[in-house]
């Protein structure tokens, strides 16, 4: 029975494993099919890649867009924490700022962008601020409804064993809140990701969005991978070195996640 | 283990929100030091919620209620086993015990652990353990505090007569053993027959108190036999 669930593990792993080497396969197919010099191959990327890695500023602007990112990732989630929890714990706060966040929801990032930047000058300050009002909104209601389903009978468990309030919270309430921190920080990092890139398109002095638009105005599809296969190798190891392994720190009491 | 310590219970009201008629009006009870005392009642009748009154988690009530002559805030912790097992899921078997207890060292919380029979599964997480052994944690755990006072709140229910049973065995151990004063609610007069020294039955609204029956017959003797005729009588089958 256990060889058999190991078995079927390593199968899924080796599956995961394929996933990738598949779709650079995919890709270079497709290129050598569509064999235009606007779908260069997958080695044609990766060349220029190594180019720009050693002779041009890739390093400098994915260390940039990334400083942002992680600043703008650490505040919203901060706020968004704090917002939540109040919204989740205390109904007359949610009523009264409830409506708020569901325009913090809507409104359309570009929108904040471009507030930031004529209130405040294209500066790294408004860029982050720019992020952080977007972003908050949405750890803000995953927070609220993490709170909201916080389980009534342990915390009767915590007053009856009388838990004073900081173990309460490290040992009866986080490890309920953190599915949904881990859910919010996911959704949380894609989305700062996409926005720092339009963002720094619309106003900066560099970062990988800023050479992107240069690349755009030059035509160069081949820079624009480049710098994206660079931004995503970031991206699949934040996912798989740090995401994955708080997971499993985290959720794997939970059966979902020892079934994986 | 610390050992018992007299309960006093006086409600002058206890009323839910939004119910013409209070839960409790008048109610008084008394448990002597190590006493064990089993409430029986009709479904409703508020023996959870007088149990939780004791522990602590419902305090919007008037009246007193005392555990050593002191308030319950004051008191010593409680041991409380809910009907459900409540263990923390990410917690293994033993960090359940010190979660409530963190100045209990891993030797005891293993040694409580192994007093329930679960020698082997102290590192095991409630979702490995079947659900007798979740009930034997959750007893434990209560036992971790060191109780002067052990609540349990229908123990037996929603478990199968034969595991019922196995966990009844070991409640009668451990009030042998450990000496608390116990107040037990169940449903079931022949649990309450098994373990009790006292039975009290709860009814009507206001609740009041309909009945008491004192068992003197040391808890080893009390066979088959005795437990029928012991059950009839609380039932009030037959003629008391």
């Amino acid at each position: 029975m256990e060889n058999e669930r190991r078995t079927a593990r390593w199968g899924a792993a080796g599956l995961e494993w394929f996933s990738l080497p598949l779709l650079v396969l995919v890709w270079y197919l497709l290129a050598v099919v569509v064999d235009h010099r606007l779908f260069p191959t997958p080695v044609t990327v990766v060349r220029e890649l190594w180019e720009l890695a050693l002779h041009r500023s890739l390093i400098a602007d994915v260390g940039k867009t990334l400083a942002r990112a992680a600043i703008a990732f650490v505040t919203a989630m901060g706020l968004g924490i704090v917002l939540g929890a109040l919204l989740g714990r205390l109904r007359s706060v949610d009523r009264l700022f409830g409506s708020w966040i569901i325009i913090g929801l809507n409104i359309p990032a570009i929108v904040v962008a471009i507030t930031c930047y004529i209130w405040l000058g294209l500066t790294e300050f408004a860029l982050i601020l720019a992020v952080v009002v977007n972003k908050t909104p949405l750890v803000t209601v995953t927070m609220r409804e993490g709170v909201r389903a916080l389980d009534q009978g342990y915390g009767e468990l915590a007053q009856v064993y009388r838990v004073p309030f900081w173990r309460r919270m490290r040992l009866f309430v986080l490890p309920q809140l953190m599915p949904y921190v881990l859910t919010a920080a996911r959704t949380g990092l894609s989305l700062i990701w996409k926005i720092v890139l339009v963002f720094e398109v619309l106003g900066s002095d560099g970062g990988v969005g800023f050479r992107i638009g240069i690349f755009f105005q030059n035509f160069d599809i081949a820079g624009i991978l480049s710098y994206t296969v660079a931004f995503m190798t970031v991206v699949i190891f934040l996912e798989y070195a740090v995401m994955r392994r708080l997971e499993a720190k985290v959720l794997g009491w939970r059966p979902a996640f020892q079934s994986r | 283990m610390a050992s018992g310590v007299p309960v006093s219970i006086r409600v002058a009201e206890k009323r839910f929100a939004g119910q013409a008629e209070p839960l409790f009006a008048d109610l008084a009870l008394d448990l002597a030091a190590s006493e064990v005392v089993a409430l029986i009642g009709p479904s409703g009748v508020g023996k959870s919620t007088l149990l939780r009154m004791v522990a602590g988690i419902e305090r919007a009530f008037s009246g007193r209620i005392e555990i050593g002559g002191q308030s319950p805030d004051a008191a010593a912790v409680p041991g409380f086993v809910f009907q459900d097992p409540r263990l923390l899921p990410w917690q293994s078997a033993v960090g359940n015990l010190t979660a409530v207890n963190p100045s209990l060292d891993l030797g005891e919380a293993r040694a409580l652990l192994a007093e329930m029979g679960l020698k082997g599964y102290e590192d095991a997480l409630p979702g490995e353990l079947s659900g007798g052994m979740q009930r034997r944690v959750a007893l434990a755990r209560a036992l971790a505090v060191k109780p002067q006072v052990l609540l349990l709140d229908e123990p037996f229910v929603s478990i199968d007569r034969k595991l019922a049973r196995e966990l009844m065995a070991l409640v009668t151990r451990v009030i042998a053993s450990h000496g608390a004063t116990v107040l037990i609610v169940t449903h079931e007069p022949e649990d309450a027959a098994r373990l009790a020294d006292r039975v009290v039955r709860l009814e009507g609204r206001p609740a009041t108190i309909t009945a008491e029956h004192r068992i003197s017959t040391p808890r080893e003797e009390r066979d088959v036999a005795f437990l029928r005729a012991e059950t009839d009588r609380i039932t009030g089958e037959a003629e008391i």
